[in-house]
């Protein structure tokens, strides 16, 4: 795609301006935080070890959240937007249900399945002795149970716009289902996959209602970056912004650099 | 749209915004979260000095915060001296903080006590899974104190942000035990209390601050909180008084 035919002159002047209403809205809220933020004190936040734990404990989940939603996520996608299973809609409906429902709620739902009186959950400490509440497993759970909706939806919807011509085409040359799917589906819905795991990284990345109702709150194991600035936020708030400014930076970071790489991918996505 | 409905809309919703953000004369109250069970009953009865007092619960230093942001309160009651000492370091009141209730701290456990637990010693326990408040939050300041103090060491599964957070986890059974205030586990279904006389040592105080600047209102609110009606609302809800 290149970069120059976009015309800007022939933007309509209301879309324009409730465009930059739109980034104004967006860029104010943190300009405002990042000219709160006391500086000064930031190489003293960054390098306490508390908060570098619990940076450590964000970044390794969401990346584990995010494979894991890659791995189930994609076939969830297919079955909705390919097969012809009965209740698509109601079982689409209920797949994508944690994206609104409260993220505590979302959290005490997981209790009450896989926690220790779960009713899956206390089977598997019944068999196995495991105990899932209040480990890191936990977290990758729950941000996993809040955030796969995310790439399910988008790639669900690249699977609807690729289907077509070339698939067939494969199939009447006497090519595998599983053969077409890993070698003509698949590639065609790599943006959508691309762009789903990146929606579903970044809400990994800033879960917190889940995870601190599901997973709890200890130092290394469950203190993620977004659970450590809550609990900042009531002792110190300036602690609290710098913590913050941690995860806004890595987030812009990860994202611009996601998007120069990938840029071409998920342009191509029209 | 023509230019000039745009501004008569912009017109609209700031004047909606203005009108929500001023108290009308109505008395604002900023209070501890573990004060809303009491507060709320006092205010639906009517027994206020005021008929239409305005309650808003949140922990001690997010209070603080919004005051110091310039909300309009006219009393904030703190379960935390510091939050207070905040405000008044701030030039936020100059008038004397009142203490009107005391709390306790006690062990919330799953109903019926199926582990047997009996005092603080039990929650070191080994086969005990237990939540505590996290340090910086004036209940885990609190709860770590009396540990300290009594020489226990406790290695609790999670640090809640609250007490309603570690009733949360006793009341479904997901940890076995929790340290929160007396009142806290009175209110709460699902859980049993295990009272602990190491908790006498622990002074949990709610201090009240007027911040009308002597006008009356809030100096009446405070007043009311510590007459009789007020009392004994506060030790039906199985507050202390100072």
């Amino acid at each position: 795609m290149s970069r120059q035919q976009r015309h800007d002159a022939r933007v309509p002047i209301a879309l324009a301006v409730l465009g930059w209403l739109a980034v104004a809205f967006f860029v104010l809220p943190i300009m405002a935080l990042v000219l709160r933020v006391p500086w000064s004190s930031l190489s003293d936040v960054i390098t306490d070890d508390a908060t570098t734990e619990a940076l450590t404990l964000s970044v390794f989940t969401s990346v584990i959240t995010t494979v894991l939603a890659i791995v189930l996520g994609v076939p969830l996608a297919w079955l909705l937007a390919r097969s012809n299973i009965p209740g698509r809609q109601f079982i689409r409906a209920l797949c994508t249900l944690s994206m609104v429902l409260p993220p505590v709620v979302a959290g005490v739902a997981l209790l009450a399945s896989l926690g220790r009186r779960g009713v899956v959950g206390e089977i598997l400490d019944d068999w196995f002795g495991v105990r899932l509440p209040f480990t890191m497993p936990a977290v990758v759970i729950a941000q996993l149970f809040v955030a796969m909706p995310f790439l399910v939806l988008t790639v669900e919807s690249g699977f609807a716009r690729s289907a077509g011509t070339v698939e067939e085409a494969a199939r009447t040359l006497g090519a595998s289902p599983w053969y077409v799917f890993t070698r003509v589906t698949l590639p065609a819905t790599q943006p959508a996959i691309v762009a789903g795991a990146v929606l579903t990284w970044a809400r990994a990345l800033g879960e917190f209602g889940a995870t601190i109702t599901f997973a709890g709150n200890f130092p290394g194991t469950t203190r993620t970056l977004p659970i450590a600035t809550y609990l900042a936020l009531e002792s110190d708030i300036d602690d609290a912004l710098l913590i913050s400014m941690v995860m806004v930076v890595i987030s812009v970071v990860i994202l611009v650099a996601l998007r120069g790489r990938w840029v071409g991918a998920i342009g191509g996505m029209r | 749209m023509r230019p000039f409905s745009w501004v008569l809309l912009a017109g609209v919703v700031l004047a909606g915004c203005s009108a929500g953000s001023q108290s009308d004369g109505q008395p604002v109250i900023f209070a501890a979260s573990s004060l809303v069970d009491v507060l709320s009953e006092l205010s639906a009865e009517e027994a206020m000095p005021f008929s239409d007092v305005t309650l808003s619960f949140a922990s001690s230093a997010s209070l603080a915060a919004q005051i110091i942001d310039d909300a309009p309160v006219d009393v904030f009651i703190s379960a935390d001296r510091a939050q207070i000492e905040r405000l008044r370091r701030a030039g936020f009141s100059d008038t004397q903080p009142k203490v009107v209730a005391r709390n306790s701290l006690v062990i919330a456990v799953e109903a019926g006590n199926p582990l047997g637990l009996a005092e603080l010693r039990d929650l070191s326990r080994g086969d005990v899974l237990v939540a505590i408040a996290a340090p910086g939050v004036p209940l885990g300041e609190y709860s770590q104190g009396m540990l300290s103090a009594a020489n226990i060491e406790v290695r609790p599964v999670t640090f809640e942000a609250d007490a309603r957070g570690v009733l949360a986890k006793v009341a479904l059974g997901e940890v076995d035990a929790g340290i929160v205030y007396a009142t806290d586990a009175a209110s709460a279904s699902n859980v049993d209390r295990v009272v602990i006389p190491e908790a006498e040592a622990v002074n949990v105080e709610y201090v009240a601050l007027d911040l009308t600047g002597g006008s009356g209102a809030g100096q009446d609110l405070i007043e009311f909180l510590t007459s009789d009606t007020g009392r004994f609302a506060l030790t039906n809800r199985g507050f202390l008084l100072p």
